[in-house]
């Protein structure tokens, strides 16, 4: 009987003893197809292109995928802002490796690396989760203090379309509860075992998660070669809530739709649809007053978020009201591109391309430069252009151009302390570049025997007159004062050097 | 003998010295008068109302023939005004009889003539000198007696005065405390008034501001017809010390000894139509002009503009100037056109307003931009600082904007148009605040769009359906006009009967 009852327990430890390794093999995996990703950054001072802030490590997570043939790590698109260098090591590992960028799609905030030395090859790839989908129940992993991972579970409560700090591409996003707090940029959403999102945001009370069908677009797209992305049907829209001004429009009897407030340059159906028509539907969408579109799987989310479905180059067709009359039109639509713009979104790589003229630091305009100085705090003039005169544009290269400042020499005693000031045009040429600007620096105006250059900038803010024969000597001088390389310096190839 | 006689000399000088002092402190008692109001100023978002009424104290003091001179910010938007003398217990009800806010003066005077019988009025002197003695007379807060504090001048020069927001003149500064309370009281130097107290730098201590007496003198015979004319425009603006710099003076082929401006832009005003930009002001009558803008005017080193700044209506002003590398005279005569909303705060009106459909539109004005305290958006903003270079709003007379949204089923979808700019009526642009009033009202039937930036989309009313639901609107909310459309000037019940 004791034997029996020794027999009987033992069983039951061995069973236990088996088990075991049942229940955690698959975590582990799992754990190993997760990498901590360490992002070391120096921001480009906005205000002084030739400086730069110091350099901070900024931490994510990202998962291994099979790309092809190879192992990439995917991740949030944050991790390239202003990145020098960026390695990985494995959750159980402190070896570190190198990662390279692969590909990055600003639009949509997802990014692809390389490992270097193989380092990915015995690490298991993530399977991917079918879907995301409403109170669909997940896991967030995210690394704590010991860089250990933990988990945490939640529901997915809505979806939203939401554009984000790196572009102003309208994404689908999850919005999850979780009970904790510390959760961060680029931790990664699972669905059972599988992979189904990285967080991109947080507020208080809800996580926003981009979405498995946005990864699996962003990794499909990936692998013919040629990269379609995420596209727009370049319009703006809205809202059509008031009977009245469906009257107007004669679209009494119609309560969907929205109304398009403009058509963009860039969109492909700029010859087809007009400023009051009524947008109805967009392939199989029905669009309501407000618009709101039923998805099957997402519930009720903003029209633009089923653009995410869609490839560069898709063809799309659209359903307006005219005027009491129905009109189809069907066009392939663009890759997004919110830098496309006069004043450009955002630059992921924090270059700032700049040149310095006798002593004017000339620059684009951009949406970095606006925010260097805090919120609404830059100049009125330059924050009005972003806000009211911010075109897309048929070809990225036209630019609004600012000297940002002027640095001091005795040669410019009457500019010194000027800054912000938006260039028109140079010696008599519009310029809307920093080509440009080379070009007329490089064509001076005659007056009395000199060359001189004329800066003219907007009416309430004058123009400036600027020596040329001297320019070498002041860009010597500024070059030592400031300590700024000399390659910043525009010198036109007639000014004589010194 | 000798010795005593010397003594009793010595003693009444003494004696004589100890009248004068007491004798001076007499007067003061006699001519400096604590003022206190009672005002009422108007609420921008609902121009048919007044905010709740509120009270302060100031100063003024007895410049001769029954008046008393004070701050306009001591008795704006007064409903009654009332002085009392130091050491009497009577308060006398006084009325405004002229009163400039671009130079922050009033005069007032007592409703009963015989107050001022036994008037004692203190002689207006000139400028002071830096670093000499100044005494600040008034009822500062902190106690109900008169107050006397010593300080020295320390600065002349021509800044801001802040009461009216647009207007710069000749200003004295000086390191006696001048606390609220003090507004509107002498400053006196050697028996005599050399300025008003009026303002003072709150982050900075010991640094209080005094309207000196050109200005003063300048108001008194602006006023000797009647009516008050004010202070021409500034006309030219220009950037300091720009003809310093080495290439500005080759380019214009400046002299060694010429010294002066360059013109920037210039103000609206037809009188300043005979300048170019670009032209080099050499002189303004006899005064050369400095390469900072400044002349030597009274001992000290002053904006130029302040010459103009102090010359009456129909006076007239030479200017040198150097065109074309040519220097002429050119004769400027002063006009003084009614200042614009949009470029001074206003007092004593109500502001232009009317609603529609429950929308309440208002002109834009410098006062309503105020009282949106840290809240101004962006766009209105840039229309009062920069519409005269923006080819979009310089023809507008005037612009139009939604204040409020008076809540009713007619305008469901219309609350985020608070702070909306009006661009058009059923495609017709507003360019006035009287022609859109106009048009709207001429619209009995069929539909009334209106077009907006910085709103959401247009809106539609009905007009039949308007005129129905503003009726009702005007009767839920108790307002007694639908509309104002003429300035009044008759808000103030303190002015005198003319």
């Amino acid at each position: 009987m004791k034997l029996l009852r020794n027999i009987k327990v033992w069983f039951f430890l061995g069973l236990l003893g088996f088990s075991l390794p049942l229940v955690a093999l698959p975590h582990e995996a799992m754990q190993e197809s997760i990498v901590r990703i360490f992002s070391h950054i120096q921001k480009t001072r906005q205000r002084t292109p030739w400086e730069r802030e110091e350099s901070v490590e900024r931490r994510f997570l990202g998962v291994v995928v099979q790309h092809s043939d190879r192992k990439l790590i995917l991740t949030c698109a944050d991790v390239a802002i202003d990145a020098r260098y960026i390695e990985m090591r494995t959750m159980t590992s402190n070896v570190s490796y190198a990662l390279i960028p692969f590909f990055v799609d600003r639009e949509i905030g997802l990014a692809l690396f390389e490992a270097e030395d193989s380092a990915l090859e015995n690490l298991p790839a993530v399977s991917l989760a079918q879907g995301l989908s409403l109170r669909q129940k997940v896991s967030l992993y995210s690394r704590n203090q010991e860089e250990k991972l933990t988990e945490v579970t939640g529901q997915v409560s809505d979806m939203t379309v939401l554009s984000t700090a790196l572009s102003d591409y309208p994404r689908r996003l999850a919005l999850a509860q979780f009970d904790k707090q510390y959760i961060k940029m680029g931790d990664p959403v699972y669905v059972g075992r599988s992979f189904a999102g990285f967080v991109v945001n947080r507020d208080p009370e809800l996580v926003q998660v981009i979405p498995i069908e946005h990864i699996r677009h962003f990794l499909t797209d990936q692998h013919d070669g040629s990269y379609r992305g995420f596209p727009s049907l370049g319009i703006s829209t809205n809202e059509l809530l008031s009977k009245e001004f469906r009257k107007y429009l004669q679209a009494e009897g119609e309560s969907r739709g929205v109304r398009i407030a403009k058509v963009h340059q860039t969109s492909p159906f700029l010859s087809d649809l007009k400023k009051d028509d009524i947008l109805l539907r967009i392939d199989d969408f029905a669009i309501d007053e407000r618009g709101f579109v039923d998805h099957p799987r997402f519930g009720k989310i903003r029209y633009q978020g089923v653009l995410g479905d869609y490839f560069g180059g898709d063809e799309i067709e659209m359903e307006v009201l005219r005027l009491g009359k129905k009109i189809r039109v069907k066009r392939p639509v663009q890759r997004f591109d919110s830098n496309r713009r006069l004043i450009p979104f955002f630059n992921l790589g924090g270059r700032v391309d700049f040149v310095i003229f006798s002593g004017f630091v000339f620059q684009n305009l951009t949406r970095e430069y606006l925010q260097s100085w805090g919120r609404d705090q830059a100049p009125l003039l330059l924050r009005q252009r972003y806000k009211f005169e911010n075109p897309y544009l048929e070809y990225a290269e036209r630019s609004l151009l600012i000297v940002s400042q002027v640095l001091a020499d005795p040669q410019l005693s009457g500019y010194n302390g000027a800054g912000n000031l938006l260039v028109q045009k140079v010696n008599g040429r519009p310029v809307s570049s920093l080509y440009e600007l080379r070009q007329a620096l490089s064509t001076p105006l005659r007056k009395q025997g000199e060359d001189f250059v004329v800066l003219e900038f907007h009416p309430s803010q004058g123009s400036a007159i600027l020596p040329y024969k001297d320019v070498a000597a002041i860009h010597q001088r500024i070059s030592r004062l400031y300590s700024i390389a000399e390659t910043y310096f525009y010198l036109p190839e007639n000014t004589g050097k010194k | 003998m000798v010795l005593r006689q010397l003594y009793f000399l010595f003693l009444l000088c003494l004696s004589g010295k100890g009248q004068s002092g007491e004798f001076q402190l007499n007067r003061l008692r006699k001519a400096v008068f604590k003022i206190r109001t009672t005002y009422q100023s108007v609420d921008y978002s609902h121009p048919w109302k007044s905010n709740p009424v509120s009270f302060s104290t100031g100063t003024g003091f007895s410049i001769g023939e029954g008046m008393i001179l004070t701050n306009a910010h001591v008795v704006t938007d007064a409903r009654l005004i009332t002085i009392q003398r130091d050491g009497e217990d009577y308060r006398q009800e006084a009325r405004v009889v002229h009163i400039a806010h671009d130079a922050d003066l009033a005069l007032i005077k007592p409703v009963d003539p015989n107050f001022m019988k036994d008037d004692m009025p203190i002689p207006l002197g000139g400028v002071p000198s830096l670093l000499s003695q100044v005494s600040t007379v008034g009822y500062p807060s902190g106690g109900e007696q008169l107050s006397i504090t010593q300080g020295i001048v320390s600065r002349i020069s021509y800044r801001t005065y802040i009461h009216a927001r647009s207007s710069r003149h000749l200003l004295v500064q000086v390191d006696s405390a001048i606390n609220p309370g003090n507004s509107g009281g002498p400053v006196i130097q050697d028996g005599k008034v050399i300025g008003v107290a009026f303002q003072t730098f709150t982050k900075r201590e010991n640094t209080g501001f005094i309207i000196p007496t050109p200005v003063i003198e300048r108001f008194l015979l602006d006023i000797k017809d009647g009516s008050y004319d004010g202070h021409p425009q500034e006309g030219i603006h220009y950037q300091r010390w720009e003809l310093s710099t080495p290439a500005v003076r080759r380019y214009y082929q400046l002299d060694r000894d010429m010294t002066g401006v360059r013109v920037m832009y210039l103000d609206s005003d037809p009188m300043w139509s005979v300048f170019q930009r670009g032209d080099v002001i050499l002189k303004i009558d006899s005064y050369p002009i400095g390469g900072d803008g400044t002349i030597l005017f009274h001992g000290e080193r002053v904006d130029f503009r302040v010459v103009s700044d102090l010359k009456q209506v129909g006076e007239k002003l030479v200017y040198l100037i150097l065109r074309d590398g040519k220097t002429s005279e050119v004769e400027v005569k002063v006009v003084v056109s009614q200042r614009r909303l949009l470029e001074s705060y206003s007092f004593e009106q109500k502001p232009r307003y009317a609603i529609f459909a429950g929308l309440v539109f208002i002109e834009l004005s410098q006062s309503y931009l105020r009282s949106l305290g840290q809240r101004v958006p962006d766009l209105l903003q840039y229309i009062a600082d920069f519409r005269s270079f923006d080819p979009n709003y310089r023809r507008n007379k005037d612009f139009v904007v939604v204040a409020d949204v008076l809540a009713h089923p007619v305008n469901s979808y219309a609350q985020g148009y608070v702070n909306s700019l009006l661009l058009a009526v059923n495609g017709k642009r507003v360019r006035s605040f009287a022609s859109f009033v106009s048009l709207v009202k001429s619209l009995s039937s069929g539909k009334i769009r209106l077009d907006f930036k910085g709103g959401g989309g247009p809106l539609v009313f009905d007009a039949a359906d308007m005129r129905v639901a503003d009726e009702d609107i005007q009767k839920r909310y108790g307002i007694p006009a639908m509309d104002a459309v003429e300035i009044s000037g008759d808000n103030a019940i303190a002015w005198e009967e003319k």
